[in-house]
C-alpha cells in the first residue's frame, strides 16, 4: 500500500471512527493485516480499524496513553530525553514521564530566545510552562522537579537563571540581572 | 530579566504561585501575557515598588501541585481565561515504584547530558525553519487536533488548552527537537516526535479537565445532565423528571451554569401556546 495513502487513511478513519463511536454505531473491523503491512506495527494499542499506520496518529495516541496510564515509549522521543532519563530513572521513584515533562521547561529556558520559529504573523518561541500534579509525598514531583532544574542551576550556579518566586522579575531587576 | 537573559521558574507548589499572582493585581494577566514573549511589558506592582518595564521576557516554567491544592486554588476565570491552558499538565498515578536507597546517577553519563545542555547556553541567535516534510506532518497534526477539539468543544476550558498544544505546544516541542538535534531546519522526525508529545500531553489534558469538570460541577449540575435525553427537554418536563421538588431559584441558576459553560445548548422553541426553551447538551 502506498504510505502517502495510508496517512491520509489514518486522518479520515479517526475522524469516522469518533463519529460513530459517539453515535453508538458498531463498526466492522478490518481484516488482520496482510504481511505487507507487518513492517508498520507499532507497540501501541491499536484502537482503530486497520492495521497500524506510520505517520501522525494523535488520536490513536491519545487513547494508549489514557489506556496504559501514560507510559511514555522512550522509543519514540528524542536521543536526549532518552539518555536523560536513563541517567536519573534507577535513582528515583519519580515518574520518568514527571521528569520530561519538567525537563522540557528547563531546555527550552535554556535555549531562551536564542531559538524561534515564525509562524504567520507570530514568531514562537521555546518557552514551556509546565505543571506536573500528582498527590503528597508519594509521587516525588519536587524530586522530579529538582532532578529536571539540575542542569539550569548548575549552569548558573545556584544564580538567578533559577527563579523562586514571582518576586524573582524585582529582584532580578534591581540586582542588574 | 533584561532583553538576553533567560530562566526558569521552579515552584514546587504551583497553588503558592497561583495565590501570589492573585496578591498583586493584574499580575495574572501579565503573567498570561508574557507566556507570549511580548515586545515590552509594564508588569505594575501597586502593592510595593511600582511599575518595572520589561523588554522581551522569557522563562519557563516548571512547578508542582496536588490536585486538590489546585482545583482548590484555581477559579473558573482561571480555566476560561487562557491561564491555565498554557500549562502542560502532566497528572499521574504512582508506578508502583519502590526504591528505599536510590543509587547516585552514572557519573559519566550525566556529566555527558549536563555537557550537551551546557551547550543550550551557548547558542546564537538563529530562526528554524521548516521543511516541506515537516509541513505534512504540520498538516496532519492540525486536523487530527482539530478533530480533538471539536469533540471536546462542550468543555471550553478543555478546548483552550488542547488549542495551545495545537498552536503553540507542537512548534515548541519541534523548535527544541531540531535544537536538541544541532539542527535549524525542522524535519518530518522532528514533527513527528513533536506529534507524540502533543499527544500525551492532550490525554493528559482530556483527563484533567474531565476530573476538574466533574468535581467542579455541583449535585443538581450532575443530576440535570444524566436526565437530559438526546432530543432535549424543556424546563418543566425537566422540574418533572426531577422530582416536581426542585425550586426555580435552584434549577435556574444551575441550568444558566450549564449553558454558560456551553454544556447545554439554550434553544427557543416557538409553539401553539407560549414559547419555550429546550436544553439540549452539544453533540447529542
Amino acid at each position: 500500500m502506498d504510505p502517502e495513502k495510508k496517512k491520509t487513511d489514518t486522518l479520515t478513519q479517526y475522524t469516522i471512527f469518533d463519529r460513530f463511536k459517539e453515535l453508538g454505531i458498531e463498526i466492522a473491523q478490518d481484516p488482520p493485516a496482510t504481511p505487507e503491512d507487518e513492517p508498520y506495527t507499532t507497540t501501541a494499542t491499536n484502537t482503530q480499524t486497520g492495521p497500524p499506520q506510520p505517520g501522525v496518529s494523535i488520536g490513536q495516541d491519545v487513547e494508549t496513553f489514557i489506556q496504559n496510564g501514560f507510559h511514555i515509549d522512550k522509543d519514540r522521543l528524542n536521543e536526549y530525553y532518552c539518555n536523560y532519563l536513563d541517567v536519573y530513572e534507577p535513582c528515583t521513584e519519580a515518574r520518568p514521564e514527571y521528569i520530561l515533562t519538567a525537563l522540557l521547561s528547563s531546555i527550552g529556558s535554556a535555549i531562551g530566545k536564542n531559538r524561534h520559529l515564525a509562524h504567520g504573523a507570530s514568531i514562537i518561541y521555546p518557552n514551556i510552562w509546565s505543571a506536573i500534579i500528582g498527590p503528597s509525598t508519594s509521587m516525588r514531583k519536587s524530586t522530579a522537579l529538582k532532578i529536571a532544574s539540575k542542569p539550569v542551576a548548575s549552569y548558573e550556579d545556584g544564580s538567578e537563571a533559577l527563579l523562586s518566586c514571582p518576586s524573582c522579575c524585582r529582584r532580578a531587576h534591581s540586582s542588574g540581572h | 530579566m533584561t532583553e538576553t537573559d533567560h530562566g526558569l521558574l521552579v515552584q514546587d507548589e504551583f497553588a503558592t504561585l497561583l495565590t501570589q499572582l492573585r496578591n498583586e493585581p493584574q499580575m495574572k494577566s501579565t503573567f498570561t501575557t508574557m507566556y507570549g514573549v511580548p515586545g515590552t511589558i509594564c508588569v505594575n506592582f501597586i502593592k510595593t515598588e511600582g511599575d518595572l518595564i520589561l523588554t522581551k521576557p522569557i522563562f519557563g516554567i516548571a512547578a508542582a501541585s496536588t490536585p486538590e491544592w489546585l482545583v482548590h486554588h484555581t477559579n473558573k476565570e482561571d480555566y476560561v481565561s487562557g491561564f491555565l491552558a498554557r500549562f502542560l499538565l502532566c497528572n499521574l498515578l504512582h508506578s508502583g515504584k519502590r526504591l528505599p536507597y536510590p543509587p547516585p546517577p552514572d557519573a559519566t553519563k550525566l556529566g555527558a547530558i549536563n555537557q550537551r545542555f551546557n551547550q543550550l547556553y551557548e547558542l546564537s541567535p538563529e530562526a528554524i525553519c521548516p521543511s516541506n516534510d515537516f509541513k505534512t506532518v504540520v498538516e496532519s497534526v492540525y486536523e487530527q487536533m482539530s478533530a480533538i477539539i471539536e469533540q471536546n468543544r462542550q468543555n471550553p476550558a478543555l478546548c483552550a488548552s488542547l488549542g495551545r498544544l495545537q498552536s503553540d505546544y507542537f512548534y515548541k516541542f519541534a523548535i527544541l527537537e531540531a535544537t536538541l538535534n544541532n539542527s535549524a531546519t525542522l524535519t518530518s522526525d522532528d514533527g513527528l516526535r513533536a506529534a507524540y508529545l502533543t499527544a500525551f500531553f492532550t490525554a493528559q489534558a482530556i483527563t484533567f479537565f474531565e476530573k476538574v469538570g466533574s468535581t467542579k460541577r455541583s449535585e443538581l449540575e450532575k443530576r440535570i445532565l444524566s436526565l437530559i435525553p438526546s432530543g432535549g427537554i424543556s424546563k418543566t418536563e425537566l422540574h418533572k423528571a426531577l422530582g416536581g421538588k426542585i425550586t426555580a431559584a435552584q434549577l435556574n441558576p444551575a441550568l444558566d451554569a450549564l449553558v454558560k459553560a456551553e454544556v447545554l445548548s439554550a434553544e427557543k422553541e416557538t409553539t401553539s401556546s407560549k414559547p419555550r426553551t429546550v436544553y439540549c447538551k452539544y453533540g447529542g
